[in-house]
């Protein structure tokens, strides 16, 4: 099992993100979300050993990815763009990892390129998106990786290949147990994915919690007054205001102490959706 | 089949394992008909494998499905009417808090319910 202990990243003197502790169980979707700008990419990087930390450790099975090259053959990342592999074709590329991934299944990849008339002397840059994203997928099954960690992997994807794309991954993790990480900002596909969420708030890396406590934490109501009262609390977040009825976000007992003070004339419970855990958790974050 | 909604109030296996039980109480899975995969029904749902082991596993643990080592997971013989009304069993309890949220009174209530099966059974 992967495991990340008092993981940091500085660069220069600016904090990059600090402290993420957590591990990565078999079979299971971690979602990371966080601000654009949060140290998302840069945590994934650090996690394959593309970057040094500046403090902590991460490990597989006790082997640390910084020190044993071996261990990195445990982990696969699917960048958020291609442009590391620009000047590669195919070929090229699947060659690459074959050398590297031990249990690489050449055949399995070669079949795939096969069955979509794609030619392994093309350059990785002239595939579109979608096409990128489904072969890099495809790439991470063949290296029988079993921890694959994803940056925005359906960012930009149409529907149909967004389709292919969540189908093959559920697959993966259904078949083969994969340990998942996927940084994203498509809550509603997080929303039916993931199995925990993990938070980078101001930098500093929440330990994860599965998606039922993470929106068990918050509530959601639609109140209506008399004349909607000005909210002024930091776990008090308005969502929208329509005439007399307000709909937020309250994310702590004294929040919710807050909002029985204003005597609301009627106070309707809706359902907390990922979103709205998002905009809780990062709505009064002016930093951006 | 079977759709999931996010934007519910019920949890994703949770309404994985009422419509699975609605689907046997019309008839539409027969006992002994064996159920999709995990992997078969998460892929075409495009939910989380983890989520559908759940619901497979609350079914199971209602005795509406059976699961086999190595075989995969089947309808399990139950009374149909038992089925019926583990069915109807979460909107009936809708129907009631809506009823308690506009205090509306057992009797009112009945009396509307008698009325809009009459109008809409022609």
């Amino acid at each position: 099992m992967l495991t990340v202990s008092h993981l940091t990243k500085q660069i220069d003197s600016k904090m990059i993100y600090e402290n993420a502790s957590f591990t990565l169980p078999a079979g299971t979707i971690t979602a990371l979300i966080g601000r654009n700008g949060a140290g998302k990419t840069t945590l994934l990087k650090t996690l394959v050993g593309a970057l040094e930390p500046s403090r902590g450790k991460v490990e597989w099975n006790q082997q640390s990815i910084h020190h044993v090259p071996s261990a990195r053959q445990h982990l696969f990342l699917v960048p958020d763009s291609i442009g590391v592999y620009r000047q590669m074709t195919l070929g090229e590329l699947i060659g690459f990892y074959n050398a590297f991934y031990p249990n690489f299944e050449r055949t399995f990849i070669e079949n795939y390129c096969r069955s979509l008339n794609l030619d392994r002397g093309r350059r990785v840059t002239s595939l579109s998106k979608g096409q990128a994203q489904l072969f890099l997928l495809q790439l991470a099954f063949a290296t029988n990786a079993p921890v694959l960690l994803l940056d925005e992997p359906t960012d930009g994807l149409d529907r149909i290949n967004k389709r292919n794309y969540l189908k093959q991954l559920v697959t993966l993790l259904a078949e083969r147990q994969t340990a998942v990480l996927i940084a994203s900002h498509q809550l509603e596909e997080l929303d039916s994915l993931a199995d925990r969420i993990m938070t980078i708030e101001q930098h500093l890396v929440k330990e994860p919690q599965t998606l039922e406590d993470a929106k068990s934490s918050m509530q959601k109501w639609q109140l209506a007054y008399e004349t909607v009262p000005d909210f002024h609390h930091n776990d008090v977040h308005v969502l929208s205001q329509t005439g007399r009825v307000v709909t937020l976000i309250v994310r702590s007992e004294a929040g919710a102490a807050y909002v029985d003070k204003t005597n609301p004339l009627l106070r309707d419970v809706l359902p907390v959706q990922l979103e709205d855990y998002f905009l809780g958790t990062f709505g009064g974050d002016q930093h951006v | 089949m079977f759709t999931v909604d996010p934007k519910s109030s019920l949890p994703i296996y949770e309404q994985l394992v009422a419509q699975i039980i609605r689907a046997v109480a019309r008839g539409l899975l027969r006992s002994g008909e064996q159920m999709p995969s995990v992997r078969e029904l998460a892929s075409t749902l495009l939910v989380n494998p983890n989520t559908v082991s759940r619901a497979y596993q609350e079914l199971e643990s209602r005795n509406f499905i059976v699961t086999m080592r190595g075989k995969g997971s089947f309808i399990s013989d139950l009374p149909i009417e038992q089925v019926k009304q583990a069915a109807i069993q979460p909107h009936v309890q809708t129907l009631c808090s809506v009823a308690d949220e506009l205090s509306i009174s057992n009797a009112d209530l009945y009396q509307l319910l008698i009325q809009t099966r009459e109008d809409s059974s022609c």
